[in-house]
């Protein structure tokens, strides 16, 4: 019988981490829920309509379809490659409550890695979730999520792979084997991540999808912020020309948006891989998210949607961030703003560029338009 | 004063209040610090950066685990005790050579699990006889296993504080072998000739033969370093050639101790399994308070305020500092040390003009790995310390001057790292 | 004794650490260090020195010397020395004014023979070359070709800089020099003029120089130039 002593003593120890886990796991389990979208003309579809093996996977993501009825080109926008870049799936979710569609067709997934909205990454103290106070008083909840798919969807991660890039993932690499934006153009026989991929390449030839516009976020150390990479090989070598009708386009209302060269070796990334390999103009956008930084200071909703980091200031006039940062902050409206601004641009320049695909929408007004409704403004209440 | 310091202050506070009077063990120390920063911070008790935090080390609290099992095996089957016959006979003519291979012996698993505890509760346990029986002093054996655990975690090829520091600035962990070698051999000779050699100028090989087990290597020959072997050639060849399937650390480890069952002198596994993960642990709660600790910093921006607060240093006091703090934060962590402090000191570094990152990297995570040394954690001090039947204070009070030379060579490195980067090619 | 001595080791880091209090970058009128601020820029390129600018926000576009229209006649050719997003910005420009001309970023020497004027957008950037597949050797033979080839046909040749500061590395400002000897007109966007180096150039050799704000005012630019 002493012998067996022991396992009372640990089945006491475990039961009393029960005690503080279950507690815990419901808030992990809060973030497997996905935030409703309020109602606009849209269709709803599945990204499993294009790759059968994400079917009642917990990464399976709905697609947002709103057509114009007039013919035209046809535009697939995305935020949620990395969940933790709020501002891309917020964009994302504003435009399918809000857009108007007046030529053409638009496909727009707010949550591309869903997996990756279901949580957070240990060590950053990163939020899960932040409220946004609408117009009429009522409050819409939204995740930050990790850049990375959930572990607990994908596991473990291999030291070495090779995606249908051929980006060798190993040594300090081998977790972006959970990062979608290395993994296209995927592979519907491949891990998880790469599924996700491969739907969205799919959805870009089956859907004769024109331009395509994979919205991101960076810490302040990034250098390519305010900035679009543009891989240039769409339509005979001619992308870079309507990105800079784009990067014009801002500069006259006031905003910065370099166009940038798509890298030669970003293997992997949806500009270079999809790029290559479909008939799409491919484009990335990026904002300054202070949130995202190591440098960031306490950690609340007041960061993610003031998105004012007094820390990346001093870094700034010390001189460590190449990003210009001042006290004013980069409030997460106006990022949202910049992004659907971009958008918007970009619709039109591809349009003068190519008539017989014209696409372009209405509904969101301009960027000071929309920084002067706010996130509450924007966003659509939930009846 | 900031809130961010109040935090960092309290969170301190409590730690070290819990773990020196009311005497909690280290992790607990550091969750009840957690817990106070957190309330303190404004954040409640936040259950689920608690819990998440603790995840942050996983995978080295697999490969700890898995290669105390390993050491545990080739320990029972008599593999260490014939490598120990092997090196005293050989070598006790040059004794000089015999300390050097000794203290390679210590860090050999520290080299592998990049952790100070797993080579002094291994390797450290084997030599440590034969270190007594060469004469040389208990307080100075366990100093000599303590600096050999310092070493062998700071050495390549697994240096965790290398490992988070590049990892927090999106530097590949490439190239960093040639400067940590560079560095810690020097120093691990330096430290063992010192402590150890003017007790074995003449040693009576037929005394010490009598205590050494020359047996078991002649009883089982070759086939008793097979766990070994299985063990070097699987991490060279998950090295060499990355596009094998691969194991993982933790899983060759187990392979490597399921081989050594068979090879040598038999043993009850189940129990030595069962007190070798015993021992382990403690070590395992440290790292997994340590992840709950720095999440929580993380989270009421003291972490940020640290690093803000660094940048505002002149040059000659962020060396001063990095050679203080880093150490001087392995009284909570090593591994905290390294990712609070290291990546603010080596961008500030940096900027400076003339270094060479990854040796700056390199140096940096050799500071924070001399932090094992520091009480009251003094990871690899305390077990060096259990294993000759001392406390820590006088096997501390040796290390001192070996400790202050790895500062002073460390810091040397650091400051002229520009001259040393053909050690990165 | 081990307890003394570890909560002075203690205490001695908090006091350490306390003392790392911040300090203040900002001057007593509250306007950022100007050190602080030059520091501030981690280009590859080297930094660039605050200095006093000509255009602002308010006057965006400013003309030394005088720019004879009429010298810059059809058929125009477009080109990029360095391969950056620079070229295709004139494109879009000259697009937005209805301009007749013809866009070849990479243009070889022996395919500009016909063209009347040259506008040649200096700039090098490595991701554009490496999206062009040239290496800069290549890149900067083709540029002394098609100098060469201007001379031999009296080809007019505008020389823009409008990538800003930026846009100043070795590399940039090797293929500029090669251009600014048979330039008879300067476009650079000012920022990138820290060291006077193309406000001198202009003075000493009479040249009309355009400087600019920003990448838009280059729409106003070409259309002054090119609107009958």
């Amino acid at each position: 019988m002493k012998k067996f002593a022991y396992l009372w003593k640990n089945a006491l120890v475990l039961l009393a981490v029960l005690v503080f886990a279950i507690p815990a796991s419901v808030d992990f389990l809060a973030m497997q829920k996905r935030e409703p979208v309020a109602k606009n003309d849209y269709e709803v579809r599945m990204l499993s309509e294009y790759c059968e093996g994400l079917k009642d996977t917990p990464a399976d993501t709905e697609i947002y379809v709103l057509d114009s009825g007039v013919p035209g080109g046809t535009f697939l926008i995305f935020g949620g490659t990395h969940p933790n870049e709020t501002a891309g799936m917020l964009a994302a979710v504003s435009l399918v409550e809000n857009m108007k569609p007046t030529a053409g067709r638009f496909f727009i997934i707010p949550w591309l890695n869903k997996s990756g909205f279901t949580h957070t990454s240990p060590l950053d103290g990163m939020q899960d979730f932040f409220d946004i106070t609408l117009d009429d008083g009522s409050v819409r909840t939204f995740r930050v999520g990790n850049r990375l798919t959930n572990p607990v969807h994908q596991w473990p991660d291999r030291t070495y792979y090779e995606g249908t890039s051929g980006r060798k993932l190993v040594g300090t690499e081998t977790a972006e084997i959970r990062n979608v934006n290395r993994m296209y153009y995927g592979d519907p026989d491949g891990v998880l991540t790469e599924k996700v991929c491969w739907g969205v390449y799919q959805l870009i030839l089956k859907e004769n999808v024109n331009l395509t516009m994979d919205m991101h976020e960076g810490s302040p150390e990034f250098l390519y912020l305010d900035c679009t990479m543009v891989n240039e090989k769409a339509d005979n070598n001619t992308a870079m020309s309507i990105a800079q009708g784009m990067s014009l386009d801002m500069e006259f209302d006031d905003l910065t948006m370099r166009a940038e060269f798509s890298g030669m070796k970003s293997y992997g990334l949806s500009h270079r891989s999809l790029g290559d390999n479909t008939q799409s103009m491919m484009t990335l956008m990026e904002t300054y998210n202070p949130s995202m930084g190591p440098l960031h200071g306490k950690m609340d909703d007041d960061l993610i949607i003031n998105g004012n980091e007094p820390n990346y200031v001093e870094a700034y006039q010390r001189g460590l961030n190449y990003f210009k940062i001042d006290d004013s902050g980069y409030p997460l409206i106006n990022r949202v703003a910049r992004h659907i601004t971009c958008i918007f641009y970009l619709a039109k320049n591809y349009t003068d560029a190519h008539p017989d695909r014209a696409m372009a929408f209405e509904g969101l007004g301009s960027y000071e338009e929309m920084v002067q409704k706010g996130l509450g403004g924007l966003l659509k209440p939930i009846k | 004063m900031d809130i961010e310091l109040i935090c960092l202050l309290v969170m301190l506070a409590v730690f070290l209040l819990a773990n020196l009077l009311v005497k909690l063990p280290v992790s607990f120390s550091m969750v009840l610090g957690a817990i106070a920063g957190a309330l303190v911070g404004g954040q409640g008790i936040p259950l689920r950066h608690l819990f998440e935090g603790t995840f942050t080390y996983l995978d080295t609290i697999l490969i700890i685990s898995a290669a105390m099992l390993f050491m545990t095996v080739i320990q029972e089957s008599g593999a260490l005790e014939a490598l120990n016959a092997i090196i005293v006979t050989r070598f006790y003519k040059k004794p000089a050579l015999m300390l050097i291979l000794l203290m390679l012996m210590i860090m050999f698993p520290g080299m592998i699990t990049g952790s100070s505890t797993a080579a002094v509760l291994s390797a450290g346990a084997l030599v440590a006889p034969v270190l007594l029986l060469i004469g040389i002093p208990k307080e100075k054996t366990g100093a000599i296993l303590a600096m050999g655990a310092i070493m062998g975690m700071a050495a390549p090829p697994i240096n965790i504080p290398a490992l988070l520091i590049a990892g927090g600035v999106d530097m590949p962990y490439i190239g960093f072998e040639g400067p940590l070698f560079f560095i810690t051999i020097p120093c691990a000779i330096i430290a063992v000739l010192i402590l150890g050699l003017k007790h074995c100028k003449n040693l009576d090989i037929e005394k010490l033969k009598g205590e050494l087990n020359l047996e078991i290597g002649k009883k089982y020959g070759i086939r008793l370093y097979l766990p070994i072997f299985v063990l070097i050639v699987l991490l060279v060849v998950s090295k060499l050639v990355p596009s094998l399937p691969q194991l993982g650390t933790a899983l060759i480890f187990l392979i490597s101790a399921a081989v050594g069952i068979f090879t040598g002198r038999r043993f009850n596994v189940w129990e030595k399994a069962l007190s070798a993960m015993e021992t382990t642990i403690p070590v395992l709660g440290k790292l997994m308070g340590v992840g709950m600790f720095i999440q929580v910093l993380t989270l009421v921006g003291a972490r940020g305020w640290i690093v803000v607060s660094c940048l505002s240093l002149g040059t000659v006091m962020l060396y001063v500092f990095a050679c203080t703090i880093m150490p001087g934060f392995g009284a909570i962590s090593s591994y905290g040390a390294a990712s609070v402090m290291g990546v603010p000191f080596l961008l500030v570094l940096l900027q400076a003009g003339g270094h060479n990152d990854i040796v700056l990297c390199c140096m940096l995570s050799f500071l924070c790995c001399l932090g094992d040394l520091m009480p009251p954690t003094a990871l690899a001090g305390n077990y060096a310390a259990q294993i000759v039947g001392l406390k820590y204070r006088p096997v501390l009070t040796k290390c001192v001057i070996p400790f202050l030379i790895c500062l002073i060579l460390g810091l040397l490195c650091m400051i002229f790292s520009g001259s040393l980067s053909f050690l990165t090619a | 004794m081990k307890k003394i001595f570890a909560l002075v080791l203690a205490a001695l880091m908090l006091l350490a650490l306390a003392a790392c209090g911040r300090q203040d970058t900002t001057s007593p009128t509250g306007q950022a260090d100007p050190n602080a601020a030059t520091q501030a820029t981690l280009d590859p390129s080297g930094t660039a020195p605050a200095f006093d600018m000509q255009t602002s926000e308010d006057k965006r576009i400013v003309n030394i010397g005088t720019v004879d229209k009429t010298l810059y006649a059809a058929p125009i050719l477009v080109t990029s020395f360095g391969q950056s997003t620079d070229a295709s910005t004139i494109d879009t420009a000259l697009k937005r004014v209805g301009g007749t001309y013809s866009y070849l970023p990479q243009v070889a020497a022996d395919a500009v023979g016909s063209y009347k004027t040259m506008i040649i957008c200096v700039g090098a950037s490595t991701k554009g070359l490496g999206q062009a597949g040239i290496d800069e050797k290549d890149e900067v033979a083709r540029a002394e070709a098609i100098m060469a080839k201007a001379k031999e046909t009296g080809a007019q040749v505008i020389f823009v800089h409008i990538g800003g500061e930026t846009r100043r590395g070795a590399l940039s400002d090797q293929l500029a020099d090669l251009v600014l000897p048979q330039c008879s007109y300067m476009i650079v966007k000012e920022d990138a003029n820290w060291d006077y180096k193309f406000t001198k150039y202009a003075e000493e050799h009479s040249l009309p120089l355009t400087l600019i704000f920003g990448q838009k005012d280059t729409v106003q630019v070409m259309s002054d130039l090119f609107s009958k």
